[in-house]
């Protein structure tokens, strides 16, 4: 892979906490905010930075339901933000196999 | 970027999606609790039958289909409902589910009464629909002894159809002791273990 690929690493994943955002999202048809904010380990401010730029982007949808009277916010990923994760997975793997020879 | 910096970011998809796998994880709550609340069904029915008391036998009948399907709604729906998670495999097994009771619903109350076959068919027909159920759902959650366990239920129905003893109910509460219960105590006793593994 050559140097100027790797420099095409998507910022909007590139960042932990959004990469971990999205790794959760993957795997699942939805998420709450508060499992979201218990897996990855942050704080409220800090993840719904994270996930108003990833909605920004097109990478996630985030609902904002009431289960009751408690209200709830559920994120799930779209299928822009499905094909930049694995586009994005792609080019660490080739990271990885550069990286080996 | 560094090897290690690839390997942070490799440690982070491995740690949230193993995060993500333990919070979806079937519990084994559907099969226990709906098995025993089954099991507990045919025996009463079948008892009512067995002692002619036949006056009994369809209020019996829609009392407890009614706890079976407040047993379903309060024990697995609703809690699936309220995870934090949504899994697709959940869903579709909820759905699985939700579909094979309706259908149960109709071939135990609709399709006798309708004379399209008698009562003792019952037990054959319910153990072939359930062994679908449960075969499906050790597919669909890749749990390889479910699926083995869930031939147990067509075992089960061609017993029932070619016995003609009056304890054929017996067959059927085996069958579901074996491809209903047993299995689900081993799905939440892997659950617990995977549970406890995480936290250690």
């Amino acid at each position: 892979m050559k140097h100027e690929n790797i420099l095409q690493l998507d910022p909007l994943i590139h960042a932990p906490t959004r990469l971990a955002i999205l790794s959760i999202l993957v795997t699942v048809k939805n998420a709450n905010f508060t499992f979201l904010k218990e897996s990855i380990g942050t704080t409220d401010g800090n993840l719904s930075t994270h996930l108003t730029k990833l909605e920004n982007n097109g990478f996630v949808k985030i609902k904002k339901i009431f289960k009751g009277k408690k209200p709830q916010t559920i994120c799930a990923i779209t299928g822009k933000g499905r094909k930049g994760f694995k586009k994005y997975l792609e080019q660490l793997e080739q990271i990885v196999q550069m990286q080996k020879y | 970027m560094t090897q290690n910096q690839v390997q942070q970011e490799i440690s982070i998809i491995k740690e949230m999606i193993d995060k993500t796998r333990k919070e979806t994880a079937e519990s084994g709550h559907l099969f226990i609790f709906m098995g025993i609340a089954s099991a507990f069904f045919v025996l009463i029915i079948s008892l009512l039958e067995m002692y002619r008391v036949d006056h009994l036998v369809i209020p019996a009948m829609i009392i407890l289909t009614c706890l079976n399907g407040l047993v379903g709604y309060f024990v697995v729906s609703k809690p699936v409902k309220e995870e934090k998670v949504q899994s697709y495999p959940k869903t579709v097994v909820l759905s699985l589910w939700v579909v094979c009771g309706v259908t149960l619903l109709m071939i135990t109350f609709l399709f006798p009464f309708l004379k399209v076959y008698t009562f003792r068919a019952l037990g054959t027909l319910a153990s072939l629909i359930l062994g679908i159920a449960v075969f499906m759902t050790g597919v669909i959650y890749e749990m390889r002894f479910v699926v083995w366990y869930s031939l147990a239920w067509w075992v089960g129905a061609v017993l029932m159809a070619i016995s003609d003893s009056p304890y054929r109910f017996l067959i059927m509460i085996a069958v579901i002791f074996i491809a209903w219960i047993v299995p689900g105590f081993i799905m939440n006793k892997k659950y617990k273990n995977r549970s406890e593994k995480n936290e250690a």
